[in-house]
Parts: structure tokens; C-alpha cells; sequence
């Protein structure tokens, strides 16, 4: 073919214009510099005052940079523009209410939000720029076990302390000192959810098992087989995807031909959960959906239909407006409704309390050293949206760093997620006690 | 395993082979319909496309604005009239957007490409990233036009898929009988199998390009409207089509229509039977395994025409 040779040349051609151009505009540029330099010398001295000024109103108030890295688009981009908003949310009630003060010196909050795709290479580039860029004191969420892996790897080492969503067990403990999780995980969910699905479906013996190919795909698969396994139930299939595939005919057939009487759809988002879930359908197959890992339940109901998503078990998506929730929660699912169009989900209002709890170490601490408010993190109940919490798991994850909060196992009816069943953690209750913090 | 146990069995086992097929054919259906546009633009104006992908995600994006939240939503017209109404508006709207496209940035790179693959790879970023700003980064699922499944005994077909089939035999007829029955086909026919020797018949290369890259993208936007009620839209959905529609086209070898047809039913079959029996990511290896040893024996893929 000649194509390429025509092309390369042409290329090339324009590119050396292209220089040639630049070459003589720089050349034009310098001499009317040098015929003007008092000219320059005064927009340049200009600059320097602005830039100095600028400095000095912006010095009278001390701010705290807290960074998000999240997934403002995909499939995942539910998760993350509500995740966003509850931290500027949070952020907005502290900084109109005067913000905080630190060893006498008073500070305001400042969010800086950047997509990281849900990927592991944006996830890196994100934290660099957050990180090296744009300097932030904290991360105060992220999404995604890849991504928040790539970003543990710039935030560790820089000792900034990170509140991550990752499930991934490698996210965690002592090689992890400055990183806390803001949200049940499946250590959490799973031997919530499967013991419930079992007492009330006995008959229940076979379970299919798919999940994104991704690091939260795989550390939830693995809890899921074993959960399911040690329940007493087969896993019949066990099946990745790649996040982002909108035919899933071939698999949803192999799924149906292993037989299961649940399917198990792991972290898919709701959109991916939904074709799963109608090609099952239409393939004629009819049991127990389970959906322990996925959040986003409006969207799930709104993408797969209410008789689809009729009686789909799920164990991320507590109802904010039921009688389980808190006055808080239900406030914050009405003005973020109002405000973004989206209902709140458990990560967003994960990142929502993990600024409750920075704050309550910021103030504890009287310190912005990450080293230090980690140590107090580790220590320290704070009141987030579903009450009084603390970091805890230490027989789990080697360091208390997992947040405690109920684990709600919620069940789609009538085109609406109703909390069904409701979990507590024992060493949540132990620990407050301790502190001497009275819980109803 | 008694008589009766073994018969059962196989009864069993050809119903999943028949379900295995029938999965390959409707898949393998949806790619064609993806790659056929993108091969006819390859076959005139000798541009490799980056940007189909990205008609297809601005068709899904006419069904579920216009089609689902306008027409039905808000002016509660009958589905199916609002369906078809919605297939002819994103061919009008897709192919006038292909035809500027063509007249404001492909003219400079007719026929040659290097420069037209960087020119619509960037035009790809630009649609991902303009429709992630105007649209947003949600996915957006529309339910499906044609609910509920044909079922003979334990075969199952959905009906959205089997409409999906039964238009793309139409639309390939029609294309089909455009390029062999119209003076218009002619001409394009002519410019892919020598565009010097079409030139010097009076053939207009200009308008015969233009023309070719407006049906390319009206095809990608016609594929879009079919496919999202059966899958969702996104910004960025368009790039898992785009890497189907060129396992196909090489495959099928550039520029040749049967043979898109031929390599999208094989991808198909790949992706039915290679999921079920190994895996999807096994699938996926077989697809550009196939590509390698396609390419090895017949580089110009297996309907293609060799470079002199």
C-alpha cells in the first residue's frame, strides 16, 4: 500500500512548517520585547504585585484541602457524584458555621473532586495531581478498590490520611497506616446476608457467582464463594466480567445452564445488574437475586424494571427514608435528591461520615498531622449520620480501621428497597461502652 | 444412566446447542449491524473510523431522549410508532451529522490513512468527552421496546433481539440493493475498486465520499436505536462496539460487505460457544487469536481484496 508513504512525508512536512512558523514568531516576539521592554517591565512588576497581593488575602484564611478521587463517569458515575455532593455537603455545614480551629489558628474546608475512571492508571494520575499538585491535607474518599490501591501507593508514602470505599483487604491494616474504610465491606455484608437468604430459603442449595474483573470483583468473589460455601450451599458457577459490557447473553446462558437457585451478581453496578438480570429472565430462569455488593437501587429499579427487580436481595442499599434510618440520613436523602437528582447511597454517605470522623480528630487531635489523627481515629467514637460509630476490626485487618456501622439487608418491593433485616456490630456496642457513650 | 435418562440428556444437550446458536446468531447480528458502516466508509474514502463507535452512542443517545423521554414519556405516543419514528429521525439526524463531518474534516484526508485514522480517533475523544459534558457520565438504560421471549420447548428467543435480526436482514437487503441496483451504488462500487479509473468515468469522488461517510454513520446511528433498549447508553459505550466492528472488518477483510457479515456471525459464534464452554475473557482470546491466524494465512482477511 502507498498510503503510508504518502502520509509520513506530508507529516512531516507540516510539522517542520509548523516549527519554521513558531521559529520566526518567537524571533518577531523578542525584538518587540526588546523595543517595549519598559512596557514589560511593568506588566511583569504588575504580575508580581498581583500574585503577591492574591497571597496575602488568601493567607488571612488557613484552609484544609480535602481531596476525592472518584468515578464521575461510566457505569459507576452514580456512586460518584452523589459521594461528591455528601462531602461538599458536610464540608458547607462546618465552613458556614465558621470552620475549625486548629492550635488557635482558624481553617475552612476546601473539596477538590477529579475522576478517576475507576481505573487503576487514572486512579494513580488522580492522586499524583492531588497529592503533588494541588497539595490536599487529606483524601477524604475514594471509589473503587483499583483505583484506591493506585492512590494508596502516592498517599502512604506522603503519610496523608486516606478514608477509602475499597473492599479490597489490601486497602487496609498495618501496611496501611493512614487509610480507614468509610463503608461496610464484604467481610461485613456477606455473613450478613447469606445466613438471612438461607433461614428463609431452605431449599435454597446451588448459588451462581459473577462479578466484575476488577480488584473489588475479585476480593468480593472471594468472600462470596467462601461465605456461600460455608453455609452449606454448591457454587455452581463462578464468572467475571469486564465492567462496561453490554452483552451478556453468552454468559447469562451459562449461567442459567449451571442451574442455580440464587444468583449471586456481586458488585455489579446497577446497570451492568440489570441486564444480568433481565437476560436471566428472559432465558426463563426464576430465583433468588442476590445483589449484595451493588448500590444504586433506584437506578437498578428504574434500568431493569419493577418485575425484574421484584424481590432482588441487596446489601448496600439501606432505605434512608425507612424506620431504620436516622433523622440525619433521612435530611441528607432529601436535599441530595433535591439537589443532584440522585438518591443517596452507602458510599456517599460513607464519605459523609468519614468527615465526621476527620473532624472529630481534627478537634480531638489539635493537630493536622495525619500520623497523629490516625492514632486518634483508632481511638475515638464521632457522631456520624447513623449514630454514634467507631474505627474498629483489628482481629480482622491487624489495625482498627474499618468503620462499624449496621450492616441493612434490604429486599425490593413493589418497586421500592424495604429494610428486611438489620446487623450490628458487638465490638461497635463493646467499644462505646467503654468510652462511656450511651446508645439506645 | 437408563434409556430414558440418556435420551433426556441429549434432548437437553441439543436444546442448549440450539440455545448456544441462536445466542451466536443474535449477537453476531448486533456486530454486524455495528461494523457494516464502518466498512463501507473504509471501502470508499479509504478512512478507518475511530469515531463509529461514538455514531452509535449518539443514536443510543436520540432513543433515549427523543424516543423514550419525549416521545413516550412526555408525549405518550405509542411505542412502536414512536420507535419507527425514531429509527427514520437518528438516520436523517446521523447521516446530515456525517455528511458535515465529512465536508468539514475528512475532506482533507479522502483516501488517505494515516491521516484519517489521527483525524477520527481525535473526533472520538472530542463526541466521548462533549457528550460526557452535555449528558453526563451516567449510564442510561431505556426498557425494551419489544418485551417478553419466544420459546420453543426450552429454546429461547427474546423478541427486542429477534426484531433486532429481522430489521438488519432489511437493512443489509436494502444496502445490498442500493450498491447493485441504483447508478448511485454503481458509482460507489466503482470508487472502491478503483477510484482513479471512477474519476476518469466523471464519477465525483468528492460527493461519492461525502455521501458514503453520511449511510456509514446514519447505519452506526440506525445500530444504536436498535441495540440500546437491549443494553444502555454512555459517553463511552461506543468503544466496546468499535473494537467488535474492527475484529470484524479484519477479519472480513476492509471494505468488504459479505465479508463483515461472514466474520460478525463468526465473532458471534465465538462469543457464544467460547463463553459458555471456557469463558468470557477465553472468548475474547479466541476473537484476536482469530484475528493473528486470519492474518497469517489471508492478510487481506477473508473476503478482501490484496494490495498490489
Amino acid at each position: 500500500m502507498d498510503t503510508g508513504n504518502r502520509t509520513i512525508p506530508f507529516i512531516f512536512s507540516k510539522f517542520s512548517m509548523l516549527i519554521t512558523n513558531k521559529l520566526h514568531l518567537a524571533t518577531k516576539l523578542r525584538r518587540a520585547i526588546m523595543r517595549k521592554r519598559g512596557f514589560f517591565k511593568a506588566v511583569g512588576l504588575s504580575f508580581f504585585f498581583l500574585i503577591f497581593s492574591a497571597g496575602a488575602v488568601t493567607g488571612a484564611e488557613n484552609v484544609i484541602k480535602l481531596g476525592v478521587t472518584t468515578t464521575l463517569s461510566g457505569a459507576a458515575s452514580v456512586w460518584g457524584l452523589t459521594q461528591t455532593w455528601a462531602v461538599k455537603e458536610a464540608v458547607k455545614k462546618v465552613n458556614e458555621a465558621g470552620g475549625i480551629t486548629i492550635q488557635g489558628k482558624p481553617y475552612k474546608f476546601e473539596v477538590i473532586a477529579y475522576d478517576n475512571k475507576y481505573k487503576s492508571a487514572d486512579g494513580a494520575t488522580v492522586a499524583n495531581k492531588l497529592v503533588f499538585g494541588d497539595k490536599v491535607n487529606f483524601i477524604i474518599a475514594t471509589m473503587g478498590s483499583a483505583p484506591t490501591l493506585a492512590t494508596l501507593s502516592i498517599t502512604e508514602p506522603q503519610k496523608i490520611l486516606t478514608f477509602s470505599s475499597a473492599w479490597s483487604k489490601k486497602a487496609k491494616g498495618p501496611n496501611r497506616p493512614h487509610t480507614f474504610c468509610q463503608i461496610n465491606t464484604p467481610v461485613e455484608i456477606w455473613p450478613t446476608l447469606v445466613p438471612y437468604i438461607i433461614e428463609n430459603y431452605p431449599n435454597a442449595k446451588t448459588v451462581a457467582c459473577i462479578a466484575p474483573n476488577d480488584a473489588t470483583g475479585w476480593d468480593a468473589m472471594k468472600v462470596a464463594v467462601e461465605t456461600w460455601q460455608k453455609a452449606g450451599l454448591k457454587v455452581v458457577a463462578k464468572e467475571y466480567y469486564e465492567r462496561g459490557t453490554t452483552e451478556f447473553y453468552p454468559i447469562v446462558t451459562k449461567l442459567k445452564a449451571a442451574k442455580p437457585d440464587i444468583v449471586d451478581i456481586n458488585t455489579a453496578p446497577p446497570g451492568e445488574a440489570a441486564l444480568i438480570f433481565r437476560g436471566l429472565k428472559e432465558m426463563g430462569w426464576d430465583g433468588i437475586k442476590v445483589c449484595p455488593g451493588m448500590m444504586g437501587l433506584a437506578k437498578f429499579i428504574e434500568a431493569a424494571g419493577n418485575e425484574i427487580a421484584e424481590g432482588t436481595y441487596l446489601g448496600l442499599t439501606p432505605d434512608f427514608t425507612g424506620p431504620l434510618a436516622t433523622p440525619a440520613q433521612r435530611k441528607l436523602y432529601e436535599k441530595c435528591l433535591q439537589e443532584t437528582g440522585s438518591p443517596l447511597d452507602a458510599v456517599a454517605i460513607g464519605s459523609y461520615d468519614a468527615f465526621q470522623a476527620l473532624l472529630a480528630a481534627l478537634k480531638t487531635a489539635d493537630s493536622l498531622d495525619s500520623t497523629v489523627l490516625a492514632e486518634t481515629l483508632s481511638k475515638i467514637a464521632f457522631e456520624g449520620s447513623y449514630g454514634w460509630s467507631v474505627f474498629g476490626e483489628a482481629d480482622i485487618y491487624g489495625t482498627p480501621c474499618q468503620i462499624l456501622i449496621p450492616v441493612r439487608i434490604t429486599r425490593v418491593q413493589k418497586g421500592k428497597g424495604v429494610d428486611v433485616a438489620v446487623r450490628r456490630s458487638p465490638e461497635l456496642k463493646a467499644r462505646l461502652k467503654e468510652l462511656g457513650i450511651k446508645t439506645e | 444412566m437408563t434409556g430414558t435418562d440418556s435420551r433426556e440428556q441429549w434432548i437437553m444437550d441439543s436444546e442448549l446447542f440450539i440455545q448456544l446458536f441462536i445466542n451466536a446468531v443474535m449477537i453476531g447480528t448486533i456486530y454486524v449491524l455495528v461494523a457494516i458502516g464502518l466498512t463501507m466508509i473504509f471501502s470508499i474514502m479509504n478512512v478507518v473510523n475511530f469515531a463509529h463507535g461514538e455514531m452509535y452512542m449518539l443514536g443510543g443517545y436520540v432513543t433515549y431522549f427523543i424516543f423514550f423521554r419525549y416521545f413516550v414519556q412526555h408525549l405518550h405516543m405509542p411505542i412502536y410508532l414512536a420507535y419507527f419514528i425514531t429509527i427514520i429521525l437518528a438516520t436523517l439526524l446521523l447521516g446530515i451529522f456525517g455528511f458535515l463531518l465529512e465536508k468539514g474534516i475528512f475532506r482533507p484526508f479522502r483516501g488517505d490513512l494515516l491521516a484519517g485514522l489521527m483525524v477520527s480517533a481525535g473526533l472520538s475523544m472530542v463526541l466521548q468527552m462533549g457528550s460526557a459534558m452535555v449528558f453526563g457520565g451516567k449510564d442510561l438504560n431505556i426498557p425494551s421496546v419489544f418485551p417478553g421471549v419466544f420459546r420453543v420447548f426450552d429454546v429461547i428467543m427474546a423478541k427486542d433481539r429477534v426484531v433486532i435480526i429481522g430489521l438488519t436482514i432489511i437493512i443489509l437487503l436494502g444496502i445490498y440493493l442500493f450498491l447493485m441496483r441504483t447508478r448511485l451504488g454503481l458509482a460507489i462500487r466503482t470508487i472502491s475498486q478503483n477510484k482513479e479509473a471512477a474519476q476518469l468515468q466523471g464519477i465525483n469522488f468528492a460527493t461519492i465520499s461525502s455521501l458514503g461517510f453520511a449511510i456509514g454513520c446514519a447505519l452506526a446511528g440506525i445500530s444504536g436505536v436498535l441495540i440500546v433498549p437491549t443494553a444502555f447508553v454512555s459517553p463511552f459505550v461506543g468503544s466496546g462496539y468499535l473494537m467488535k466492528a474492527f475484529i470484524i472488518i479484519i477479519v472480513g477483510g476492509m471494505g468488504s460487505i459479505p465479508g463483515c457479515i461472514i466474520a460478525g456471525m463468526i465473532l458471534g459464534f465465538v462469543e457464544s460457544f467460547g463463553t459458555f464452554f471456557f469463558s468470557l475473557h477465553a472468548a475474547a482470546l479466541f476473537s484476536f487469536g482469530m484475528i493473528i491466524f486470519i492474518l497469517i494465512i489471508r492478510p487481506q482477511g477473508l473476503l478482501g481484496r490484496a494490495e498490489r
